[in-house]
């Protein structure tokens, strides 16, 4: 058995030890401070997750391995503090191999998401958020974190990469089409949205009765790499990218939205490769999307269908449509089972019969057991086809042990 | 022989009040902890403004050492709402084998579950005046109770085979009246969790006063 394998076994026996004891309340307790009379109120919180996958080479969607096996341990660290009644400040900080599994095999420290979010009117929800966080877009971001995500891994639509590139610009149209005959270049491709896209900005989010509404301002495009999402790091773009969701509540079972997102998405570094008398702010990402859950008793439903326009020098306009269906069940008080249909179609590149990407779909099934209210394990199973040549692999298991605390 | 038969119930009766002492004090009631963190998400909206929880009161009940006690109420079902994005009462003892009822009076699903020992269930969601199942617990123990979407909420369920227990009033007095005389554990489960517990003998017709301090 190899180091990590040995790893995940006892991180498995050892969280069944714990799931008894108050261990983590009492870690909970410490991390802690109140004070009615300040009005302060700051905690430390984390949530760890360790999680073996088991691709088929070349791995799907962001998995990032040339191995058959992945161990991908990952802890994140979340600091709050309520100012008053209406000032928040959040930070999360993580500590793993890369923010995709695999993308830094030594591993690395991160500063995911940082900001400020301050409660206008002290009646009301509407709130103004500054910093690095993520977006508004869909509905899938705000259950991303593998605890309250029933599977291992993202949406297709969240990860699955296409032959877009916001750093290497065609030289010619040939050139572009002959990447859809090749393995994804995850370093250099992009998906139409990348996972929760912690990019950073400005964002105005309200509820009023049943009808929510969120707008957000942010330097770097939903698709756009997490290299480009800190604003410290990479500035602020003189156009910045536009995202916005209307959401519905019209009863407590449902929940309805539609998003739109619109924005460049090339790296400034691309404008010397790009068409004389043109700039980064010429080729836009236009995204839109709609999506609807329902809950009830034991099951939850979410869906989303996105649509996505990349403005591709030297190609042109290019469309696709990605969606998912998703549903969990829960067994029993510990056990749930999930599935998950992806579907992904590409349309034609400009002036050729021939889809620009390769079509396709994957099927994800999960089985999860809640041991306690702070520790969760789930075994994930895809299975995924694509069109043309070169597909990648189609298979994909992974385990995953979460604990938050 | 009918008056026969009601004056021995009669005397039973009299009998049974003499026979019997009280268990009474007062106690300092700790406060519930605060509530467990949410690590990475900051509370959702809600529909309405979010209550402030209830403060809990402790629960006082005396045991036997050789565990066997009596059934003094049958069929017996609790009630814990969900008002306010709050439980309410935040603290229910229960004979072991009775049921709690969880009715949600929010304009918003709850999602009461428990992974205690003593209790595993999920009601999963369900929306306001909604019937939802009866929860029977069958297993003494200390069952905490929590919202899957609201996760400041939760409450306690104290399971107990003994039918000798009582909450304290605000104060935190307790009385236990119609004890069987006897050697008894009194025990306490504080709102903090923690817990107390001291050696009592109750004699016929008499009351045993106790203090708890901090």
């Amino acid at each position: 058995m190899k180091p990590s394998q040995r790893l995940l076994v006892l991180l498995l026996s050892g969280t069944t030890a714990l799931r008894g004891g108050g261990f983590f309340d009492t870690l909970d307790d410490k991390t802690r401070f109140d004070s009615d009379a300040l009005g302060l109120h700051a905690d430390l919180s984390f949530m760890t997750d360790a999680t073996l996958y088991v691709p088929e080479l070349p791995a799907q969607g962001l998995l990032i391995s040339d191995d058959h096996v992945l161990f991908v341990p990952r802890l994140m660290t979340f600091f709050d503090v309520q100012m008053g009644d209406r000032l928040t400040l959040h930070t999360q900080v993580r500590a793993d191999r890369g923010f995709d599994p695999g993308a830094a095999p030594d591993g690395e420290v991160r500063l995911d998401e940082y900001y400020l979010q301050a409660r206008i009117l002290r009646d009301d929800d509407l709130n103004v958020r500054v910093g690095k966080f993520g977006t508004a877009f869909g509905s899938w971001a705000k259950r991303s974190l593998s605890w309250n995500n029933p599977f291992v891994t993202a949406p297709m639509a969240y990860e699955d990469v296409l032959t877009i590139s916001d750093q290497r610009i065609p030289l010619s149209v040939n050139q572009f089409v002959h990447r859809r005959d090749v393995s994804d270049k995850k370093n250099l491709w992009l998906p139409i949205l990348w996972g929760p896209s912690y990019a950073t900005g400005l964002s105005v989010s309200d509820r009023i009765d049943w009808v929510e509404y969120a707008l957000e301002v942010k330097n770097a495009s939903i698709s756009s790499s997490p290299e480009v999402w800190d604003a410290a790091q990479v500035g602020f773009p003189t156009n910045p990218i536009v995202t916005g969701r209307v959401g519905l509540h019209p009863a407590p079972e449902w929940s309805l939205g539609t998003s739109v997102s619109h924005g460049a998405y090339l790296q400034h570094s691309t404008a010397s490769s790009l068409p004389i008398s043109s700039s980064v702010n010429d080729f836009t990402q236009t995204t839109w999307g709609i999506d609807a859950g329902y809950e009830h008793g034991r099951w939850q439903i979410w869906s989303e269908l996105i649509g996505t326009r990349f403005e591709v020098p030297r190609v042109g306009a290019l469309e696709a449509v990605s969606g998912f269906i998703e549903a969990k069940y829960k067994l029993t008080a510990d056990l749930w089972t999930a599935f998950r249909w992806n579907q992904a179609a590409f349309g034609d590149v400009p002036g050729l019969d021939i889809s620009w990407d390769r079509n396709g779909w994957r099927s994800d099934i999960a089985l999860g057991w809640r041991l306690s209210e702070n520790i969760q394990t789930k075994l994930q199973y895809s299975l995924g086809d694509k069109s043309g040549k070169e597909p990648e692999g189609n298979h994909l298991g992974a385990l995953q042990v979460v604990i938050k605390f | 022989m009918k008056l026969t038969s009601a004056l021995l119930l009669i005397f039973i009766a009299v009998h049974a009040l003499i026979a019997d002492g009280t268990v009474e004090g007062k106690l300092s009631v700790d406060l519930m902890k605060p509530s467990p963190s949410r690590p990475g998400y900051l509370p959702s909206p809600t529909k309405h403004p979010v209550l402030k929880p209830e403060s809990a009161p402790a629960i006082v009940y005396l045991e036997r050492d050789d565990g066997q006690y009596p059934r003094l109420k049958t069929n017996e079902t609790a009630q814990i709402r969900q008002s306010g994005y709050q439980f309410h009462p935040s603290m229910v003892a229960i004979q072991t084998g009775a049921k709690v009822n969880f009715p949600n009076l929010d304009d918003e699903f709850h999602n009461v579950f428990s992974c205690s020992k003593a209790k595993h269930f999920d009601l999963g969601r369900f929306r306001k005046e909604e019937i939802s199942s009866d929860v029977l617990f069958n297993k003494p123990g200390v069952v905490k109770i929590y919202c899957e979407i609201h996760q400041h909420m939760r409450c306690f369920v104290v399971v107990l085979d003994t039918p000798w227990f009582v909450k304290t009033d605000p104060e935190g007095k307790f009385s236990m009246k119609n004890i069987p005389a006897g050697d008894y554990w009194l025990r306490i489960f504080q709102p903090s969790e923690r817990r107390i517990q001291e050696r009592v003998t109750v004699m016929e017709g008499q009351t045993n006063t106790l203090n708890f301090t901090r």
